[in-house]
């Protein structure tokens, strides 16, 4: 059994020069004076399911503030995040941005689970109904709603890919079809012609994209 | 007979002035063990006006320095008034009587708390540490244990004897134990067992009572006689728990557990000695917990040291206390030969059991003004004796 203590600690340096995720940390007071290049790389606390096959990364800043675990010898540190100095985190925010899905059924808390990113883009699941999705920090987003629709919204373009190469761009100018059996756009939605069986569509027939009205 | 001027140099100063009291009019002792950093002391006298404390020549932080020896040895310290009492009033209604006065070695109030790193060998840092004091002699065993060492807003005191002296480890002293003592000369030291007792013994104590005047024998001068013996082992039951540990420590790379084992009788390993203790060899009484697998040559000499420290109960199983006549030679961490007797048919016969080499554990010489005499008090143990094959019991100690 080893005792733990916790202690506050600024992160002095998050570049791991081995890549582990370790931290160079400051406990605050009790190494206020030591030489920064001799401050401890605390490991960090695996949350549990981590492995070091499944893992979950997300770094804080330099500067910032966490608690770490430390023996009663000093020997080994092990940070967990989120010292509470620097304020509680309030759910109003994320609530405010996941309402703008309107396919979403529901944002009450706490169903929601979410994984709010320093760039502000939001993974999230409610709990409950089964609704899952990602919410990009400009309002874009995909859900999977409770019955396994799929919503995909962008506040700009969208481009779908398959493997073969058939492509779906939309832009401000329409939707282009592409197929993955030729260079060139060739949307064609109607017959043949039943005189001539020369194609009303696609290129032949003049048709690159497909547009409204 | 000699008086105490021909016998004793004492000489007690208060806040760097000498009292002029007469040594009759006060008693003192200073006290040492290896077990224990600081060395104390104690002082009663008589206040018989009261005008001492009156101008508060008693109050905790007062400065007394004890010098106490013979015209060959003397030792000096300063220690520091930790508390004062008069426990009675002589006179009823006047502040007068026996005051006692309990002070701790001046080094005790000189370390301030230190925020910082260390990135050395446990002996260089303690040398670095203890060098900037006030002591006579800074007496330092070499370790390993190289490794950078947190010193977290604690007192250097503190940082050695709560986070350094535990795992302090050296190869040279074959898994025997490390100690950090002050001495009333005003040593600092941080020493092994093994190399105290590789030091050699400084005397020969004896504890014989020889009739009439057929006391000649050169080798028992007055000083090395024992007046009084009594045992002061240690109960069994303290080191029962020592006697065979399980070791556990999770492999770093895999998760797993790695077990391994030990037992006392390998802090040292002595294979022609036995410890005087009946006990198993092989049944796991307790466990240690090793941490974590390392793989750098300081952390894995840390995990040692933790390992031999924590057997440091078992090092001084037999142990006597003795009382003799004062010598200031005599310090904690030095080794002594001690020399008892049992009774046969054609008199005395020195005991193979209990005579032998044991290290001064705690040593306390006395000043009693009352009857102007001097002696020295000792603990000495050891954990090894060398048994007789002739003795059933051998086979069955450990």
């Amino acid at each position: 059994m080893i005792k733990l203590n916790l202690y506050y600690a600024k992160i002095t340096n998050n570049n791991d020069p081995v890549k582990k995720g370790k931290l160079q940390i400051r406990l605050l007071p009790e190494f206020k004076d030591i030489k920064e290049s001799l401050l401890p790389w605390a490991d960090p606390f695996f949350s549990i399911g981590s492995s070091t096959s499944s893992y979950s990364m997300n770094l804080p800043k330099i500067g910032s503030s966490v608690w770490v675990a430390v023996d009663e010898m000093f020997t080994s540190f092990n940070y967990l995040f989120g010292a509470p100095f620097e304020g509680l985190f309030d759910y109003a925010s994320v609530k405010t941005s996941l309402d703008t899905i309107s396919e979403l059924s529901s944002t009450t808390y706490p169903d929601i689970n979410f994984n709010l990113m320093e760039s502000g883009n939001i993974h999230f699941e409610n709990s409950v109904t089964g609704d899952i999705g990602i919410l990009h920090n400009t309002g874009s987003y995909v859900l999977f709603d409770n019955t396994g629709k799929i919503y995909a919204t962008s506040v700009g373009d969208i481009t779908i890919k398959d493997g073969n190469g058939n492509e779906v761009l939309t832009s401000t100018s329409g939707i282009q079809l592409k197929t993955g059996d030729a260079v060139t756009w060739k949307p064609n939605i109607l017959p043949n012609c039943l005189f001539t069986g020369a194609p009303h569509g696609g290129p032949t027939g003049g048709i690159t994209k497909l547009t409204g009205g | 007979m000699p008086t105490y001027e021909n016998l004793y140099i004492i000489n007690l100063s208060m806040n760097g002035t000498k009292i002029e009291i007469e040594p009759q009019g006060y008693s003192f002792s200073t006290t040492e063990n290896i077990k224990s950093l600081y060395s104390t002391a104690s002082i009663s006298f008589e206040d018989t006006t009261g005008l001492i404390q009156e101008y508060l020549g008693t109050v905790p932080g007062t400065p007394i320095e004890i010098e106490f020896g013979n015209k060959d040895h003397t030792n000096k310290a300063i220690y520091v008034v930790n508390f004062d009492s008069l426990n009675e009033a002589e006179s009823p209604g006047y502040i007068t009587g026996k005051v006692d006065l309990f002070l701790i070695h001046e080094n005790f109030f000189e370390h301030k708390i230190i925020s910082k790193a260390y990135n050395n060998r446990i002996s260089r840092i303690v040398r670095q540490l203890m060098g900037k004091y006030n002591f006579s002699k800074v007496d330092i065993d070499d370790t390993g244990n190289e490794d950078i060492w947190y010193q977290p807003l604690i007192t250097d005191a503190k940082f050695i004897q709560e986070r350094l002296l535990p795992h302090a480890y050296s190869y040279n002293a074959s898994l025997s134990p490390f100690y950090s003592y002050i001495t009333s000369n005003n040593e600092y030291h941080f020493r092994n067992m093994k190399s105290m007792y590789e030091e050699g013994k400084i005397l020969t104590i004896e504890y014989k009572v020889i009739s009439g005047d057929s006391d000649n024998d050169e080798d028992r001068s007055a000083e090395n006689k024992v007046t009084s013996i009594k045992r002061w082992r240690n109960a069994y039951k303290n080191i029962w728990k020592i006697q065979n540990r399980s070791l556990f420590s999770i492999d770093t790379e895999t998760g797993n557990l790695i077990e391994d084992n030990d037992s006392m009788i390998q802090y040292p390993a002595e294979n022609n000695l036995k410890m005087p203790v009946i006990g198993n060899s092989t049944t796991p009484n307790s466990w240690h917990d090793d941490g974590t697998s390392e793989t750098e040559t300081g952390k894995k000499e840390n995990k040692i040291g933790l390992r031999t420290s924590s057997n440091k109960d078992g090092m001084l199983i037999d142990e006597f206390l003795l009382l003799q006549p004062f010598n200031p030679i005599l310090h904690a961490g030095k080794v002594i030969q001690l020399n008892v007797y049992t009774i046969n048919r054609e008199g005395s016969q020195l005991s193979n059991s209990f005579s032998g080499i044991y290290v001064v554990v705690e040593c306390e010489h006395i000043w009693d003004g009352e009857n102007s005499r001097a002696y020295t008090k000792l603990i000495v143990g050891r954990k090894y004796l060398s048994v007789s094959n002739s003795y059933l019991v051998k086979e069955q100690l450990r």
